[in-house]
């Protein structure tokens, strides 16, 4: 996937996830089922590789948070690149719809 | 008593992933429950109380384990173990009430695409490896036909067609999904290399002969017959001779089997103003089973040094 194409489901759903802020992979994986209405499950495979590849791309960063009384969780944080495509695709979306409502009209 | 543990020596293609997760499913119904799955053999312990599903990941290169571990854990899954080639298997307790989606690993056909052409850049390159094999071992078999160089390039491009099919079956894994096979096909392919190469090689070490003769100082000038050598053909096949020597004047080469007394190969050397120096390369002759000797006749008694093979 380059830059403008269009994003796979779970990747687009991660992004959006964690434009709320930064999550633990069980926490995306439960907000995205919530927010799709439990249409949308991303399996653990589905996953690593999603995250691993967005890393690789800069969208999205992997941190480490201490918090008190707890292990050290490993959080994945949207960076500012990640934001820009998550909007692109976003944008793009809504083109397409928009599209679709002036034929369908 | 009944049997604690249990080892299964049933193997899968790579492209019978599918296969394997079946299998492992019904064998954990009737109470074994996988501790080590393997490529080619896999550990089962007894446990009737409980019913795990599992998946298999194939993924060579983890960069991160302890991420990758976790991942799997958040949603539930047990690390079973890894294969020393990058298999990976994992396993969650069976709930009826979990929606069948919860038991897969794959939830959307990009990711599970990735798998499977990891896996079709696995059957391609051993099918490159093979076919590429099998391309030099032909050129030898028009170069010099012999059995087990047959042998060596049929098992070869029989190697490399598996893996071809192989990386084919990967481009449309869902047109042979369901096809129900047996755990033990893949024995068959691997008893066939083995026998392939086996028997090659071994064909191959029973042709070779070869000695080396000194002969000379009576140069009294009477025509004599030497024997030069023998050798034993253990199978039917083409043969190659090859033979050096230096000698002032020209002679016969002939080559007798034992038992009939046949002359099979017969050649006058250093006719053609081949002296002092002669030599034979790759002379071809069809030999069967059997003994044979190597003569030199009209031989003038000078003196000269002989290095011959068969192979």
């Amino acid at each position: 996937m380059k830059k403008g194409e269009p994003m796979s489901e779970s990747y687009y759903y991660i992004l959006l996830c964690l434009s709320k802020g930064p999550s633990h992979g069980y926490g995306i994986m439960s907000m995205t089922r919530e927010l799709s209405g439990g249409e949308v499950r991303i399996g653990s495979g589905t996953m690593y590789g999603a995250t691993g590849n967005l890393m690789k791309k800069g969208w999205i960063e992997e941190i480490f948070a201490q918090e008190p009384g707890e292990e050290r969780r490993r959080l994945y944080r949207l960076t500012a690149e990640g934001r820009e495509a998550l909007l692109g695709e976003i944008e793009r979306l809504k083109k397409m719809l928009a599209v679709a409502g002036e034929v369908m009209k | 008593m009944s049997r604690k543990h249990k080892t299964l020596f049933r193997a899968y293609f790579a492209w019978d992933y599918e296969q394997e997760l079946e299998e492992l499913d019904r064998l954990s119904r009737q109470g074994w429950q996988l501790v080590k799955g393997g490529c080619f053999h896999s550990r089962f312990v007894k446990n009737e109380g409980q019913r795990f599903r599992y998946q298999l990941d194939y993924r060579p290169e983890v960069e991160d384990m302890g991420r990758y571990l976790e991942i799997f854990r958040e949603q539930g899954w047990e690390y079973v173990n890894s294969t020393y080639n990058g298999w990976r298997y994992f396993r969650k307790a069976y709930d009826p009430a979990l929606p069948e989606e919860e038991y897969q690993i794959f939830t959307d056909r990009s990711s599970l695409g990735e798998m499977t052409r990891r896996l079709r850049k696995l059957a391609l390159a051993l099918m490159a490896a093979a076919l590429l094999m099998a391309a030099v071992e032909g050129v030898l078999l028009v170069m010099k036909p012999r059995l087990p160089q047959l042998i060596l390039t049929g098992t070869l491009l029989f190697e490399g067609l598996v893996m071809a099919w192989g990386a084919g079956f990967m481009d449309a894994p869902e047109k042979h999904r369901g096809k129900a096979k047996s755990g033990y096909v893949i024995w068959v392919f691997l008893l066939v290399l083995v026998l392939g190469f086996g028997s090659g090689i071994y064909l191959m070490e029973q042709r070779h002969s070869s000695g080396v003769m000194y002969l000379g100082g009576i140069g009294d000038g009477s025509v004599t017959v030497e024997h030069w050598g023998e050798f034993d053909i253990v199978y039917k096949d083409n043969y190659y001779l090859s033979a050096e020597t230096s000698a002032q004047s020209p002679l016969i080469l002939s080559i007798v089997q034992e038992e009939t007394g046949e002359t099979v190969y017969s050649r006058e050397l250093g006719t053609a103003g081949e002296l002092p120096y002669i030599a034979l390369e790759d002379e071809q002759m069809k030999l069967e089973r059997g003994s044979y000797r190597i003569y030199l006749s009209d031989y003038y008694g000078e003196t000269v040094a002989v290095n011959w093979s068969i192979e």
